[in-house]
């Protein structure tokens, strides 16, 4: 039986025999039917397609496991920054003053709401019940203000001092110390007669549980003042205590009432958005059914569950805008690959493609079998990348949790990509395999290549860029900050256009190039003539290669210089790592300079009726222990300290002016007017707060100012916030600690890395997708090269030589590559980084941050790459067998 | 001028390899000897063992037993040793290097064996011998099989070895250009060398000072017997 024989009755063979095919009934013949199992006899082709459909499927499968990533991420950082019950789900009856329950009618709530929550499908709530303000606390001799508290499982939480076992309250020591009460007493709250149950340490004085008083230490310490701690927290070891005491508040004219709160523990790791909303729906939906009514239709608390959810799906949304487009990017770009696969099969199948083609088989029918025969390893392409799309946002992407939902998006989107993938696929290797055997000798380029339409890409970047001018670089949508969508297509437009221009550029030099290149050694003429003699391939592997360097650029230097200019805003508001504020007044000593340095705030000055912040610094160790950057100002830190610190010769005491342009000033501190003359200006200097000017003077010229002038006197520090605690005497006493870790919502930024970060993995992907083109062309180079090489070592070349050639070639190609690439980022990233400002009410502005780190594992990769396909080149072409070498045909 | 000396002599070469399940004889104890200055056409069917004789003599492959002795100028070398300007080859592969023109092909064996004035005048007097000096700035892929082949057969002339092998190098010949090649080597054997071209073509044993026939591994003098 022929090759094309067909299984039918020999009258209608003889038909088929005579007449050219033209598709449609060749697919009945053996080359047809057998085709899905051909390939099989063709690993390397089930290697290139089985790759290129895995890289297809994990572009387009991505998006969506990404978004769910860092949706989840977005929560997980939220949550972190919470009490561990924050985020708990919470239904709460809000007291009313005036208003209060009758008589077992709390117990009744209590079973309605814990019911309908465990309904929904919540776990079974416990049960907060406090007072919504003080209530008075009553012995026979004694009075004090209290909150009445009370939670499920308080006592298990509290270091009972004394008794704790009987009904009533629980006092603090402090509150029983000053009612002059014990164990047994009586006392009178908010009216209602009680007894004490028991004494417990006092919570301010105690490392309580984290867990459990976290969400509640507001109503037992006071950390932004130094007064003392709040009303004491009275706790109630039944709450048909504080509704008895409602009730007497109702009757009375007091404000305070009573809320009441039921709070279901969640599991809050690793949730997913999509498990946050469930909750949240089952919340809102136990709300409805508890029949709790609120006035004014008031919701009460709902834990933070609800606003995490908003934020996270504002950040996600964000992120859609720009990582949406970048996929399908990545995905056009493996299309590319599928393309490169199903010319290879035309390749490797050259000789039954030339026999059915001579046949009278046309392009549709080849691209039909070339779609048989490697539709398996496309499916199973797509299968893998879908597995590896999710192994890979698991292992590097922001979060390993992803919702339900994403991995069967990412299917379809797997299964679209496919579907393109193969139609594509067959469609170039009919084309291709149509070429192969009408090849035409001496064919011109055609006028269409001859056309700059990369010209078209410049325009539309060009287009992207005049946009990008009158927007913003990142949106602030409420706080939370979004990449601009033209600042992923501005670089991706003009990073396409501007690298195919300079490779046509330099493309068009290959001609003078290879004559001079005739008077060189073999290695580098047989390098040079290589790459002169395939302009196509060699521009189109330059430009591809240029490409994922330039976008890794860009994206790791935007991604930088926001992480750099995020953290520089920080250190800039804090002054260094923390600031530890005082209103007492330290003085320098050994200890304090081991730790820090020492800087006095005055917040409330003004110049000619202008709010203006001074700051007293001690120059000689400012420098050591303050946030600095050289773009702070025009010269460097230690001229300006300097200049603070040098004889001026006038009255007045010299200051670095950030916001004035007078060269001297009369500033109001207090009851005292200053002079004080401007000897250097900055334009950020640390310590900055307010969006007002600010002055920083030596604190020794300074000299003392009155206390109306209102001064905190810092410790800014690089060590930990206890190591300064310890420097400083014991009676200097620490109003707040301010650090650079508390200036920003960091959930709020994450869009912004996410993107970039996200444009960095594209970059990855194209550059293996580069690799994976790179070692397609090479290997079908090579494997058409077998006897030319083995017939050149006759001539006399030396394998070493040849090895020379192809380092040669692959590392300038590549080395160019990289160049060119990171030159256009560059370009591009000159272009529009200062429209990055990610919070413009804070300076500095955005500082450009090289990523140095990255571009040398890229350039070291780059180089990597060059040497390994130059290896693999020469051990393909040493692998010729060359007693085949005078048995090939032609 | 053909003499007594001794270019190559081989002796009871055998071959034997496996395809498959089969064994298949491919030289059956072979002896022959190949003098300077004559043209040696060996003849045979396919898969008569012509291939596998010239990969035998070129060193590309070794036999299981037997002999093969250089003589003259290449005697006590290995055959795999000897260099382009000592053995030439014209495989049925071409095996024209894509990325150079044709020009530069023809000249390579002078640049790759430091002799790159040889690829100067004397390629493109070849080249002009054989017709496609017009072609010197073209690749190999923008000219026609024939046109390849002149190039490859002018590539293993350049730099007049004392041993051509030729494996079918007028196949995509007319009769012209069939003519105009085997002149060319008539022209080197003149000069002392030999050349042994496989060939079917019966037109070309005319241009041959002995006729070697091959069939099934077996080699004898003359021109095989006419099939009827």
């Amino acid at each position: 039986m022929t090759l094309l024989e067909p299984t039918r009755p020999a009258t209608r063979r003889t038909r088929a025999a005579t007449r050219p095919r033209r598709g449609g009934g060749v697919i009945l013949l053996p080359p047809w039917t057998r085709a899905p199992l051909l390939s099989l006899g063709q690993p390397a082709v089930i290697l290139a397609v089985l790759g290129a459909a895995a890289i297809l499927a994990c572009a387009s499968s991505s998006a969506a496991l990404f978004l769910s990533s860092a949706a989840s991420e977005s929560l997980r950082v939220q949550l972190a920054a919470e009490c561990d019950d924050a985020a708990y789900p919470e239904v709460e009856q809000l007291g009313v003053r005036g208003f209060s329950l009758e008589e077992g009618q709390g117990q009744q709530l209590n079973e309605q709401v814990s019911t309908s929550m465990t309904a929904q499908g919540l776990a079974p709530p416990y049960r907060v019940q406090r007072s919504s303000g003080t209530v008075s606390l009553n012995s026979d001799t004694e009075s004090t203000l209290g909150q009445l508290f009370y939670r499920d499982g308080t006592a298990d939480n509290i270091e009972i001092l004394d008794g704790g076992t009987g009904p009533g309250l629980l006092l603090p020591a402090f509150a029983a110390q000053r009612l002059d009460v014990g164990v047994g007493d009586p006392v009178l709250a908010g009216g209602y007669d009680v007894a004490v149950a028991g004494i417990y340490q006092d919570l301010f004085t105690e490392q309580v549980p984290r867990e459990y008083w976290c969400s509640y230490s507001g109503l037992f310490l006071n950390e932004a003042s130094l007064d003392p701690p709040p009303p004491a927290l009275i706790i109630a070891t039944d709450p048909t205590i504080i509704d008895e005491v409602e009730r007497l508040l109702s009757q009375s004219f007091q404000t305070t009432s009573v809320d009441r709160s039921w709070i279901s523990p969640i599991e809050t790791d690793g949730i997913t958005l999509s498990e946050a909303e469930r909750i949240v729906g089952q919340r809102d939906r136990a709300f409805e059914e508890s029949g709790i009514a609120n006035q004014f239709d008031r919701t009460g608390g709902t834990g933070l569950l609800p606003e995490l959810v908003e934020r996270t799906t504002l950040i996600r949304n964000g992120l859609r805008g720009p990582v949406v487009p970048i996929a399908l990017g990545g995905s056009i770009l493996a299309l590319l690959l599928v393309a490169a696969a199903g010319s290879y099969w035309a390749d490797r199948r050259v000789r039954e493609v030339r026999l059915l083609s001579s046949r009278g088989v046309g392009p549709t029918a080849l691209a039909g079998k070339a779609a048989l025969e490697l539709a398996i390893p496309a499916i199973a392409g797509t299968l893998l990348g879908w597995l590896l799309s999710q192994w890979l946002i698991k292992v590097l992407g922001p979060n390993p949790a992803v919702d339900p939902s994403a991995p069967v998006q990412a299917a379809v989107t797997a299964a679209v990509g496919l579907l393109l993938g193969m139609v594509l696929l067959a469609t170039v290797a009919g084309l291709r395999a149509r070429g192969t055997a009408e090849r035409t000798i001496g064919l011109r380029q055609s006028w269409t290549s001859r056309l700059p339409w990369e010209l078209l890409l410049l325009a539309a970047a060009l287009a992207a860029w005049l946009q990008l001018r009158n927007e913003d670089g990142v949106v602030i949508d409420r706080n939370v900050a979004q990449v601009n969508l033209l600042l992923v297509s501005f670089p991706l437009l003009f990073l396409a256009g501007a690298a195919v221009l300079a490779v046509r550029l330099l493309a068009a030099l290959l001609p003078i190039l290879r004559r001079r290149a005739g008077r060189w050694r073999s290695a580098p003429y047989l390098a040079v003539s290589r790459v002169a003699a395939s302009r196509l391939v060699s521009a189109g592997l330059l430009a591809a290669v240029s490409m994922p360097i330039g976008v890794l650029v860009y994206a790791s230097t935007l991604t930088d210089t926001t992480e750099y200019t995020l953290a520089a805003k920080a250190g800039v508001v804090v002054g260094s790592d923390i600031a530890v504020i005082s209103v007492d007044r330290p003085v320098r000593s050994a200890a304090i300079d081991e730790v820090g340095t020492i800087v006095a705030r005055y917040p409330y000055g003004s110049v000619d009726g202008q709010d203006v912040t001074v700051l007293a610094i001690d120059p000689e160790t400012f420098m050591e222990f303050a946030y600095w950057d050289d773009r702070f100002a025009d010269v460097p830190l230690a001229e300006l300290l300097a200049a603070l610190s040098g004889e001026d010769g006038s009255a007045g005491v010299n200051a670095l002016s950030m916001g004035f342009s007078e060269d001297t000033l009369t500033v109001a501190l207090g009851i005292r007017d200053v002079e004080m003359d401007v000897v250097a200006r900055v334009d950020t200097f640390p310590g900055r707060r307010l969006p007002v000017p600010m002055l920083i003077v030596r604190a020794e010229q300074l000299g003392e100012i009155d206390r109306t002038a209102g001064r905190f006197t810092e410790i800014w520090s690089t060590s930990a916030e206890n190591a300064v605690r310890e420097a400083l005497p014991d009676d200097i006493r620490v109003l707040r600690v301010q650090s650079t870790d508390t200036v920003f919502r960091v959930a709020n930024f994450l869009s912004v890395s996410w993107t970039f970060g996200y444009l960095q993995a594209l970059a990855a992907f194209v550059g293996a997708v580069a690799v994976g083109g790179l070692l397609l062309y090479l290997e079908t180079r090579q494997r058409t090269r077998v006897a030319s090489y083995a017939l050149a070592r006759r001539m006399g070349l030396k394998p070493a030589s040849h090895l020379r050639s192809l380092v040669l070639e692959l590392t300038v190609l590549l080395g160019l590559a990289f160049a060119i690439g990171a030159a256009l980022a560059w370009a591009a990233v000159l272009v529009v980084y200062r429209g990055l400002e990610i919070d413009p009410t804070r300076p500095p502005g955005p500082l450009l941050t090289v990523p140095l780190i990255t571009v040398l594992v890229a350039a070291a990769a780059t180089v990597a790459v060059a040497l390994l396909a130059a290896a693999y080149s020469q051990r393909a072409a040493s692998r010729a067998d060359m007693v085949e070498v005078l048995r090939l045909g032609s | 001028m053909v003499t007594d000396a001794v270019v190559v002599s081989g002796t009871g070469l055998s071959k034997t390899y496996r395809r498959n399940a089969e064994l298949v004889h491919a030289l059956r104890e072979v002896s022959l000897v190949l003098h300077p200055g004559e043209l040696v056409a060996l003849v045979g069917p396919s898969g008569s063992g012509k291939s596998t004789l010239l990969n035998v003599l070129c060193g590309w492959e070794r036999a299981d037993a037997g002999a093969l002795t250089w003589g003259a100028a290449l005697a006590g070398r290995q055959a795999e040793d000897l260099s382009w300007g000592e053995l030439a080859l014209i495989p049925q592969a071409l095996g024209l290097l894509e990325d150079l023109t044709m020009g530069e092909n023809v000249s390579l064996p002078g640049r790759l064996t430091g002799a790159p004035d040889r690829g100067g005048k004397a390629a493109r007097e070849l080249m002009t011998s054989v017709g496609i000096d017009h072609l010197a700035d073209r690749y190999p892929k923008q000219a026609s099989l024939g046109e390849q082949q002149r190039c490859c057969v002018s590539r293993a002339l350049l730099l007049e070895p004392a041993i051509v092998l030729a494996d079918e190098p007028t196949a995509h010949q007319d009769a012209r250009w069939t003519e105009v090649i085997f002149t060319a080597f008539r022209r080197l054997v003149r000069s002392g060398s030999v050349c042994l071209i496989a060939t079917h073509n019966p037109e070309t044993w005319e241009y041959a000072d002995r006729i070697l026939s091959m069939h099934d591994g077996e080699l004898r003098e003359g021109a095989p017997a006419p099939v009827h």
